[in-house]
């Protein structure tokens, strides 16, 4: 039961929508905002997440859409001019120091993000923080790199498949 | 949480598919993180998905030839010469580059090679010494595979014939995006010119696909002839460019790969041509570039069929590019990657790759000497994912 008086308006006012998180804690967002979301977007122009009902999202704790938001607000009024192309060079270069520090943000929250941006399909976001990761494995070695990610050491098996490729492609270790 | 429950399939190929095209060593240590990370980044659609997301192939590196590969030597062979990776200069990893497939194979394709020309993710390669056999190949880098062309109808005699050659995907720009048809069919283009035989200037393109040389075609304007130089051209707009010696002068060949028909466009008078390179200009057209008091010259010729006016389109002051020891000698021109308007420079402080369109500049590292004057270099330009597994 959508709340009919706040959704359906064009008229002044922007549309809020409401968002209940895993832990049950409810975001009251403008639906602009909401919307950068591919899935959420379906639900709400269907009419859904109005008035005290809301759009549960129970992958996704308070913590992370919090933070999922913070970022939809801040990019909502460039996404709806349609990727910007009016934007100033002020605004995107704003946008883009948003984005660096953003993303400057401890490793667990990034993968919370990673994968909330992924099922919300907020593809801004997914990119953004799929860049940090890919940044920050760039460079280091297989080793380093399930170390970074917290991956367990690999079995006495595994490494020596991965010896065997390793000779192979000698020329990315040098 | 556990980091390594989290990131699905879907996450990772998300993460590894922004790792930088430049530096396909990342993508390779990546791919050896674990079993899973390595069917991914071998399949298909990963490639398929890294093409797509980043269009541009990037540089992977250049085949420098060396000077005492002279065509008109035959007894002078080049058995040095080889290929320069290309990296990215900010970054700490100095040394991590490309080789192309088995180090040994690769080897020994280029010593003992010239390479002439290489566009689509394929290489054109001349067999040296000049002159005794007259064999071409078309390589890939990647997979290794090499295409043995057939021999020319007419035996090419580096006393009496100029000629120059180009390789590049089968396919017309448009009806191809080029990011991964190197496994594809291809089509050599062969021009060539016999002032003695009075032939003139003619030419002949192998298709992979028939596996044989077209029928000659020769040029209806007797005023195009002279002497072809052996050396990468380029391509604009459906036509390829390259430079030749009219007597004292030079001028430039014009080949329209639909149409096939050859015409010449004149150099600017009095503009000394012996140094110049011809390059893609800033709005896509034909231009020119050389090198004089440290700055760099671009010209562009305008887009009439009938009137040759070249105009200057932009001036890059070296000086202000490159680090002052790499202008101790005036740097040369080198080769230049018509996909992405990149010039190459040999300087005394090495190479330099220099973009004339933004005008950004990277050192190329190599931690080898290269072992001799350069003549020139044939930039090969690809997206690389290993195929492990």
């Amino acid at each position: 039961m959508a709340a009919p008086e706040s959704g359906d308006g064009n008229n002044g006012a922007a549309r809020m929508v409401t968002l209940i998180s895993s832990d049950n804690t409810r975001f009251e967002v403008e639906a602009a905002a909401a919307s950068l979301s591919q899935t959420l977007q379906l639900t709400i122009l269907d009419g859904g997440g109005g008035g005290g009902d809301g759009i549960p999202l129970p992958n996704v704790d308070s913590a992370t859409l919090s933070k999922v938001l913070e970022y939809c607000i801040k990019h909502a009024p460039a996404a709806a001019n349609g990727g910007a192309p009016n934007a100033t060079a002020v605004d995107r270069a704003e946008l883009e120091r948003f984005d660096n520090e953003f993303v400057n943000i401890d490793q667990s929250v990034l993968y919370s993000l990673i994968m909330a941006a992924h099922n919300l399909e907020i593809e801004g976001l997914q990119s953004l923080v799929a860049k940090k990761v890919a940044d920050m494995i760039k460079g280091k070695s297989p080793m380093e790199i399930r170390r970074t990610l917290g991956f367990p050491d690999p079995t006495p098996e595994e490494q020596a498949e991965m010896n065997a490729h390793m000779l192979e492609y000698g020329w990315a270790y040098e | 949480m556990e980091p390594a429950a989290a990131l699905t399939a879907d996450l990772v190929d998300e993460i590894l598919l922004r790792l930088p095209p430049h530096d396909p060593a990342s993508l390779v240590r990546a791919a050896l993180v674990c079993k899973a990370w390595l069917r991914l980044v071998s399949g298909a659609g990963f490639r398929r998905r890294f093409r797509a997301l980043h269009r541009t192939p990037p540089m992977l590196g250049f085949l420098c030839n060396l000077q005492d590969d002279d065509p008109r030597s035959s007894t002078n062979a080049a058995h040095n010469n080889r290929f320069v990776s290309c990296l990215p200069s900010s970054s700490i990893i100095t040394r991590r580059r490309f080789i192309p497939k088995s180090s040994g194979s690769w080897r020994r394709c280029i010593s003992g090679w010239r390479a002439i020309d290489a566009r689509h993710g394929r290489v054109l390669l001349h067999s040296l010494p000049w002159g005794i056999v007259q064999k071409m190949v078309v390589w890939d880098p990647i997979t290794d595979e090499q295409t043995e062309l057939p021999e020319l109808p007419q035996r090419l005699d580096p006393y009496h014939w100029g000629w120059n050659a180009a390789v590049m995907c089968a396919v017309d720009d448009g009806r191809c995006d080029h990011l991964d048809c190197h496994r594809g069919l291809f089509r050599v283009v062969f021009v060539g010119c016999c002032v003695s035989s009075g032939i003139g200037m003619f030419s002949r393109v192998y298709s992979s696909e028939s596996g044989a040389w077209s029928e000659q075609l020769t040029s209806t304007n007797n005023h195009i002839y002279g002497c072809l130089h052996v050396e990468p051209c380029v391509l604009v707009r459906n036509a390829l460019y390259f430079r030749f010696k009219h007597v004292a002068y030079y001028i430039i060949l014009k080949y329209d790969l639909s149409s096939r028909q050859m015409s010449g466009i004149p150099m600017i008078p009095g503009v000394d041509t012996e140094e110049f390179m011809l390059i893609a200009s800033e709005d896509g057209g034909l231009g020119f570039t050389g090198v004089e008091d440290s700055k760099l010259y671009l010209l562009s010729k305008e887009d009439t069929s009938n009137h040759h006016r070249w105009t200057k389109s932009r001036v890059i002051n070296l000086g202000t590019l490159l680090p002052v020891d790499a202008l101790a000698t005036t740097p040369r021109l080198v080769g230049f990657a018509d996909a992405l308007s990149v010039l190459i420079l040999s300087t005394g402080n090495g190479f330099f790759a220099i973009n004339t369109k933004s005008s950004e500049v990277i050192k190329i590292e190599d931690s080898r000497e290269v072992g001799g004057t350069v003549y020139n270099v044939v930039p090969y330009i690809s997206f690389y994912t290993p195929l492990l597994g």
